[in-house]
C-alpha cells in the first residue's frame, strides 16, 4: 500500500508536512473549571481540570507545590470496533496517563499551590491516530480555560517514517503502516522539549529528520490553537 | 540510624548537584562509565541476575501454550511484569514503586516487542489454536538507581539465555510436548538486540552521564532513555517530566547512548558466549572429560603428574634428564 504518493500527496492529500484541521472549544463542560473539545482531524478528544482541589490522598500531599494526578481514557466507541477498553485500567492507558501527568507537573506553576492538586481527565472519544499529542494539546487547553498558571503553551504534534518519507500528525492507517512514530511537546518560544516518545525502529539520521519534523508541526499547531484561545476569550469579554 | 535516607536530606543532594556542575561524580566515575556491571546466568535456562553497581535484579523467564487471541490467531504472547522486593527501596512510597513498576515494563514491552526484536509469530504452534506465551519476571532486589538499564538488560538476558521445550505436530493437529531431557530445548528467535542506555540530563542539557546512581537520580533535571541496537537503529526513547531541554541535545544524548549501547552489547554477548561453553562442559559425562583430558596431555608429551616431577628435577641442580634419544 503507498503512503506517500510519488507527487508528494498523502492518502488524505496532505502534504508531508502539513497537519489536520484543528477545531478547539474552550469551556466545552459547563461543571468543571475548566475543559476543551479538541479534534485535531478525525481524532477527538475531551479533557477536564478540576482544581486546585483538596488532595484526595494525604500521603500524597506535598507541603511545598501542588500534585497533578491525571486519568487518560478512550471511549468503547473511539475505534471502528466497539473496545471496551475499562476504566482506563489497562496499562497502555495507564502508562499514557503517568507520562502526560509528568509533563503537565512540569508544566503548571505548582509551586504557587502547596498542598493542593489538579486532577486532570481526559477521555479520547473518537481515535484517529496521535491520541497522545491531541491529548497533550486538550490538556492544556483546558489548564489554560481553568486559568492556572502555566510556564508556557505547550503544544504537542505527532511525526513518523512511513515509505522513506517523514511525515507530520499521522492518521490511524499511517501510524499501523509499522513505521516508527515520534510524540514530542515542546515550549513553542524556547522551542525546548518538554516530552518525547518514540516507538518502532528508526536509524539515527532519520529520526532526526522526523524530530525537527514534528518540532515543527508543535510550533504550527500552536499557533493555530493561539488564534482559538484569543477568539474565546474576545467573545466572553464582550458578552 | 543506617544512611540509605541520607541521599533525600537538601544537603546531600546540594552537594551532588555540585559537584557534577563542576565535572566530579560522588563515586569517581567518568561521565560516559557505566558501574560494574555482572551477569550471572543460573543454572536453568532463563534465569539471569544482572547487577549494576548496588543495583540488583534478578530475571526470570517462564513459558505456557496457551489458545491465541481470536483477532491474531497466529501471534503468540510477550509479557513483561516488574516487582519490588520488600527489601529492595525502603524509602520509596508504594505509589511511587507501582509508578516506576507500570513504566519499566511497559519501557521493556515496547522495546523488545514492539521493536520486533523477538518475534511473536515464530511462537505460534497451530494456527488459532496454540500458540506460546512467554513471560519474563522482573524482581528487583536492591534499587541503587537506574532500575531501566537495570531491568532491561535482565529481561533481554533472559530471553537471549531461555530455551523453550520442543514441540512436534503430528497428523496436522496432535501437539506433543516434549520433556527437556526427551528432546533438546530450542531458544527463542530474536531478530536483534536493543539494549537500553538511559542517560541524565542536568544544567538545562548541557551536562550529560550515563547510569545515575541512587544520589544522582533525585538531583538531575531529567532523564532520556534510549533504546539502541548494534545497527544503530533507535528502538525507544522516551523523555518525560522533568525540564524541558534544548532539541538540539538530543544529538548529543544519542552518540553517547550509541556508544553505550555497543559496549553493552558486547558484555551481554561475552556473557552469554561464556555461559554457552560453561553448559557445554557441565553436560559433558566424566569419561568423556577424562579422555579429553588424556588426549590433550598426551599431545604435550607425558602424562600429567609425570610432566611435572620431570619439572622439578629439571629445575633442581645438577641434575640430567635421559630422555632416551
Amino acid at each position: 500500500m503507498e503512503y506517500v504518493s510519488p507527487e508528494g500527496l498523502r492518502l488524505d492529500g496532505r502534504r508531508a508536512n502539513e497537519c489536520r484541521k484543528i477545531a478547539c472549544r474552550l469551556g466545552a463542560v459547563e461543571h468543571a473549571d475548566g475543559s476543551c473539545y479538541l479534534e485535531q482531524g478525525n481524532t477527538k478528544v475531551l479533557a477536564t481540570v478540576s482544581g486546585p482541589q483538596e488532595v484526595e490522598q494525604r500521603s500524597q500531599m506535598s507541603h511545598e507545590c501542588a500534585i497533578v494526578r491525571c486519568e487518560f481514557r478512550t471511549a468503547n466507541f473511539a475505534t471502528s470496533q466497539r473496545k471496551d477498553f475499562g476504566s482506563g485500567g489497562d496499562r497502555r492507558h495507564k502508562e499514557a496517563a503517568l507520562l502526560i501527568q509528568q509533563t503537565l507537573a512540569d508544566l503548571v506553576l505548582v509551586q504557587l499551590f502547596p498542598r493542593s492538586q489538579f486532577t486532570v481527565c481526559i477521555t479520547v472519544l473518537q481515535a484517529d491516530g496521535g491520541e497522545r499529542a491531541v491529548a497533550l494539546n486538550a490538556a492544556t487547553l483546558a489548564l489554560i480555560d481553568a486559568g492556572v498558571p502555566l510556564k508556557s503553551f505547550l503544544t504537542a504534534c505527532s511525526a513518523g517514517f512511513v515509505d522513506d518519507t517523514a511525515i507530520v500528525d499521522m492518521n490511524y492507517v499511517e501510524r499501523t503502516s509499522g513505521g516508527a512514530e515520534v510524540v514530542v511537546a515542546v515550549h513553542p518560544d524556547s522551542g525546548h522539549v518538554a516530552y518525547l516518545q518514540m516507538d518502532s525502529k528508526l536509524s539515527i539520521p532519520h529520526f532526526q529528520g522526523v524530530m525537527s519534523l514534528a518540532v515543527r508541526g508543535c510550533k504550527q499547531v500552536n499557533k493555530v490553537l493561539r488564534r482559538f484561545v484569543k477568539k474565546q476569550i474576545m467573545a466572553t469579554r464582550s458578552k | 540510624m543506617s544512611g540509605f535516607a541520607l541521599w533525600n536530606c537538601p544537603a546531600e543532594k546540594k552537594f551532588v548537584k555540585d559537584a557534577l556542575c563542576e565535572g566530579e561524580r560522588t563515586d569517581r566515575r567518568d561521565f560516559n562509565s557505566y558501574r560494574d556491571i555482572s551477569i550471572m546466568f543460573g543454572s536453568n535456562s532463563g534465569q539471569v541476575e544482572v547487577t549494576m553497581g548496588t543495583t540488583r535484579v534478578v530475571s526470570v523467564v517462564s513459558s505456557e501454550i496457551v489458545e491465541p487471541r481470536q483477532d491474531k490467531p497466529t501471534d503468540g504472547f510477550l509479557n513483561f511484569n516488574v516487582e519490588f522486593s520488600p527489601l529492595a527501596d525502603q524509602v520509596a512510597s508504594r505509589d511511587h514503586k507501582q509508578v516506576d513498576r507500570l513504566i519499566i515494563a511497559r519501557l521493556i514491552d515496547r522495546t523488545l516487542r514492539g521493536s520486533k526484536a523477538i518475534d511473536t509469530e515464530a511462537l505460534c504452534i497451530l494456527g488459532g489454536k496454540a500458540v506460546w506465551s512467554i513471560r519474563v519476571d522482573c524482581k528487583i532486589v536492591d534499587n541503587g538507581g537506574n532500575l531501566v538499564d537495570c531491568c532491561h538488560l535482565g529481561s533481554l538476558a533472559a530471553l537471549m539465555h531461555y530455551k523453550r521445550p520442543e514441540v512436534t505436530i503430528q497428523q496436522g493437529n496432535k501437539i506433543t510436548l516434549h520433556s527437556v531431557d526427551a528432546k533438546n530445548p530450542v531458544p527463542l528467535s530474536i531478530h536483534h538486540v536493543p539494549v537500553v542506555v538511559s542517560v541524565a540530563l542536568l544544567n538545562n542539557g548541557e551536562l550529560l552521564f550515563v547510569d545515575p546512581s541512587r544520589q544522582e537520580e533525585a538531583v538531575v533535571e531529567g532523564v532520556v532513555v534510549v533504546g539502541m541496537n548494534a545497527h544503530e537503529e533507535i528502538c525507544v526513547m522516551e523523555k518525560s517530566g522533568g525540564a524541558a531541554v534544548a532539541a538540539e541535545c538530543f544529538a548529543g544524548v544519542l552518540e553517547l547512548a550509541s556508544t553505550k549501547a555497543k559496549e553493552l552489547i558486547n558484555l551481554l554477548t561475552t556473557e552469554l558466549e561464556r555461559d554457552g561453553e560453561k553448559q557445554k562442559e557441565a553436560s559433558m559425562p566424566l569419561y568423556a572429560k577424562r579422555y579429553y583430558e588424556r588426549k590433550n596431555q598426551k599431545r604435550a608429551g607425558l602424562p600429567g603428574e609425570q610432566a611435572e616431577m620431570l619439572q622439578q628435577l629439571q629445575e633442581g641442580e645438577g641434575v640430567e634428564v635421559d630422555d632416551g634419544d
